[in-house]
């Protein structure tokens, strides 16, 4: 209840007061300043793991070929032009934890929770501002450390972004498992602080400050979403924080908890009694319901998204909110399925097997969805709405190969083959990627009070979609051809000389996909500054953060914040004048639905 | 909005009734994330015993003892907030005194279990023990690991209690101020049964 009088001070504060740079800018308490700071930390990281991916694209498509910028700009990890096997390993393992955990992670579900969170449950901020700053700069310090490993002597961690043991407890294991894989530790230990503050701000600020008429089964599908990100966070950090600190023992404290005997030059280590199938269970527990961590806000902002410039209301409200709960579910019982090769108990492997096909329903529930939202819809194509349909289209293809690889008998022959490659980088590293885009498009104007320029939207779109394409697709077949992934070079193989061509013709896709996101950062920053300006509710819809006025204020909403009378997916409604009704137009003004009237009020059926 | 901010006690018309307070809901979350770090923990424990090539030992019966004292405090604890209710504010400074003091003692007698251990050999990794043998026991790292990473969250429970002491030397606790007492109550209940139950746990999954 002193919320109300903390948060009215805050109000009047602000309204009256003019604040610091250093306290409007950098260490801002301000949710919209905080989805800010994140999204251009997560742009800046994006933009460093795509470089990363390119560079070591050139170097699979042109293995023998020699790129003297290379001597330049990697100094000793180059030689005449090629980069060194370990400075690829390097490279490889930094494109991942980047793009899974700073981009995708922190980048997505930081921005758009942050913004979208307050503004569209109707109150003026998070519930501690100051745990939602300190987040923010948990992950900042995270990302400075991670991006530090590049600098020191021996290189990043270089053991791929899963860190399996041996190759990360042994300090002397190769060279990136020095400083680097220490560095890549403690930026993890202060990501993992990020991602709790984070989502138990985003939790409670949900259970507990949603505006008057809000209940929880008018919340938009974004919040829903964002909800259960925040709780598969909350459940499965933890875990890999204890992971992580037995890493951190084994490393610098002479334990054994992922060490069993090992021998170098015949000579045993000390080490004995450990097991580095142990960190995979850690890592996975939290591993597998992190994808869904990636995974469901882009879903949400989809929802939001497809309804909004299909003109129609989300089909199948209740069940897209079943089939989030339902994913988040089962995410924690399918760990096993990264780990078919580990030599599993068949039982076991069976039941992992069957949790994950289970993951195939809510899945499918949500793209019919999608789709039924969008049939005989009066769509707009905005760049956004694009980015939308594109994510779906993403998701069936790769939801499909899901099937094959939860297969434990399919997957031991694909297993570490570049089938697996293509599976996740398209069913959820692009995808979820294109959820990011979508929800920068639209909630641009709300977040810049400018509008992106769409002609260079649909550029960007066309050529992200037909790069994805080209990248990801041909690796199916490559995967099926048993090529391995993670290899330097193929160049001493024979029976892999069949796909040089298709390696370079990957190649020329990332580049042409990388070269997308230059024009949309070329977009992005004109706009900010430069962009048309734009009305208050663009894209006519009804959530409650386009009720809120253009110039943004602390709090949100000058004078009391919004009421709500109805669902957000009131679109097209025949007996309302407009073809939108926003969530806080009283309901004698146009009559609440049928759809989530409260009791007692169900005879006002449409 | 000028009815709530002259008169708070109304609940908030601005939104949705609460759940409980936004405190209470954080520190609940809290400890579900550390109820989950545990259980990795654990579940690790688990795993790798079932792997076989595992050495019991026993637990020296300091460890015991601190059970005893973790209820002790605790007791403290709920003696600290009753006093509250009913504003005896004297009794809530007794009270927290015993709840930190028994956390101290808490602490000191888990170094000297440790310490018991090293003595049989037992240590967090490996070390050559006076016959010149390398102790390699996997089960004696997770007990120091897993009690180690607990004694974390008793010293984390120790600055909050003496927060709230300082507060109640400041006179800010009392019978409509309870909500601060209420949650370094519930966290510190926390971290005994947390105690508990490892010790169990580590006693007799073996």
């Amino acid at each position: 209840m002193s919320n109300v009088a903390s948060e009215n001070m805050h109000h009047d504060d602000h309204v009256h007061h003019k604040q610091s740079f250093i306290s409007k800018y950098v260490f801002s308490m301000d949710h919209k300043m905080i989805s800010k700071q994140f999204l251009v930390t997560g742009l800046i990281m994006g933009l460093i793991g795509m470089t990363m991916s390119v560079l070591f694209r050139l170097q699979l498509a042109w293995p023998e070929k020699s790129f003297p910028i290379f001597d330049t700009l990697f100094g000793k990890w180059s030689t005449d032009g090629h980069i060194s096997p370990d400075f690829y390993m390097a490279l490889v393992t930094m494109h991942g934890t980047i793009m899974v955990f700073f981009v995708l992670t922190a980048g997505l579900s930081g921005t758009f929770s942050n913004l979208l969170i307050p503004y569209q449950i109707g109150c003026r901020d998070m519930a501690s501002p100051f745990l939602n700053m300190l987040s923010y700069w948990f992950f900042f310090l995270s990302s400075c450390i991670l991006m530090s490993s590049l600098f020191v002597q021996t290189g990043p961690a270089s053991g791929g972004w899963t860190v399996y043991p041996p190759l990360s407890a042994l300090p002397k294991a190769m060279p990136g498992s020095g400083a680097g894989m220490t560095l890549w530790l403690v930026a993890m230990i202060f990501f993992i602080g990020s991602s709790l503050l984070a989502g138990i701000n985003y939790v409670v600020t949900i259970l507990n400050m949603r505006t008057h008429g809000l209940t929880m089964t008018r919340l938009p599908l974004t919040i829903w979403a964002f909800f259960f990100t925040a709780v598969l966070g909350i459940l499965s950090f933890p875990v890999l924080l204890s992971g992580s600190l037995l890493l951190v023992f084994d490393r610098s404290f002479g334990t054994s908890f992922y060490l069993s005997e090992i021998f170098i030059d015949g000579q045993a280590l000390a080490n004995a009694g450990g097991s580095p199938i142990l960190w995979q269970h850690l890592f996975w527990f939290l591993g597998h319901p992190e994808v869904y961590i990636i995974i469901l806000p882009a879903l949400g902002i989809t929802s939001e998204v497809v309804a909004t410039n299909s003109r129609k209301p989300i089909f199948g409200y209740k069940a897209m909110i079943g089939s989030i709960m339902g994913i988040a579910g089962l995410s924690f019982f399918v760990w096993g399925h990264h780990m078919f090769v580990t030599g599993m108990n068949p039982l076991a492997g069976s039941l992992f097997m069957f949790i994950t096909f289970l993951v195939a329903i809510p899945s499918a529930v949500k793209t019919f969805n999608y789709l039924a939202t969008m049939w005989r819809g009066n769509i707009k194509f905005t760049p956004a709405m694009l980015f939308g349909i594109g994510l779906v289209s993403l998701f069936v293809t790769g939801g499909l190969t899901g099937i094959f690889l939860g297969n434990a008998a399919l997957d031991i022959p694909l297993h570490d083959s570049y089938f697996v490659v293509a599976h996740f980088h398209i069913v959820m590293g692009s995808s979820a990627i294109f959820g990011l885009l979508c929800g920068i498009y639209h909630w641009f104007p709300r977040m810049y009070g400018r509008m992106m320029n769409p002609q260079l939207g649909y550029l960007h779109f066309w050529m992200s979609l037909i790069g994805v394409y080209m990248v990801f697709f041909p690796m199916h077949f490559m995967g099926l051809g048993g090529v391995p992934r993670r290899y330097y070079a193929f160049t001493a193989w024979d029976q892999f000389a069949i796909w040089n061509d298709m390696n370079i013709f990957i190649t020329y896709g990332a580049i042409i996909g990388a070269s997308a996101q230059l024009i949309f950062l070329y977009n992005f920053i004109y706009s900010i500054f430069w962009g048309t300006k734009s009305v208050q509710n663009p894209w006519q819809s009804n959530t409650l953060e386009w009720t809120a006025p253009q110039e943004q204020i602390h709090g949100n909403w000058p004078g009391e914040v919004p009421q709500v009378y109805r669902w957000p997916y009131d679109y097209s409604r025949p007996d309302a004048e407009a073809d939108f009704v926003p969530q806080n137009v009283p309901d004698d003004v146009v009559p609440v639905g049928w759809v989530h009237a409260p009791k007692g009020k169900k005879d006002d059926k449409i | 909005m000028e009815l709530n901010a002259t008169n708070n006690k109304i609940s908030q018309p601005d939104t949705q009734p609460q759940i409980m307070e936004n405190q209470r809901i954080i520190l609940w979350l809290f400890m579900v994330a550390s109820i989950l770090s545990f259980g990795g923990l654990t579940s690790a424990y688990i795993v790798r015993m079932a792997a076989g090539n595992w050495l019991t030992f026993d637990i020296p019966i300091i460890f015991t003892v601190n059970c005893g004292v973790v209820l002790l405090s605790s007791a403290c604890m709920m003696y600290a907030y009753r006093s509250a209710k009913t504003d005896a504010l004297e009794r809530v400074k007794y009270g927290l005194w015993g709840a930190m003091l028994f956390g101290l003692v808490f602490l000191v007698l888990q170094l000297m279990g440790w310490k018991e251990l090293n003595s049989h050999d037992i240590y967090f990794s490996p070390r050559r023990s006076d016959n010149g043998d390398l102790t390699k026991l996997i089960s004696g790292s997770f007990f120091f690991a897993i009690s180690a990473i607990h004694f974390i969250h008793v010293i984390a429970g120790l600055i909050f209690l003496l927060i709230v002491l300082v507060k109640a030397y400041k006179m800010k606790i009392h019978k409509r101020n309870l909500l601060s007492l209420s949650l370094a109550s519930t966290y510190w209940h926390f971290v005994g049964i947390l105690w508990i139950y490892l010790y169990l746990f580590l006693k007799y999954w073996n």
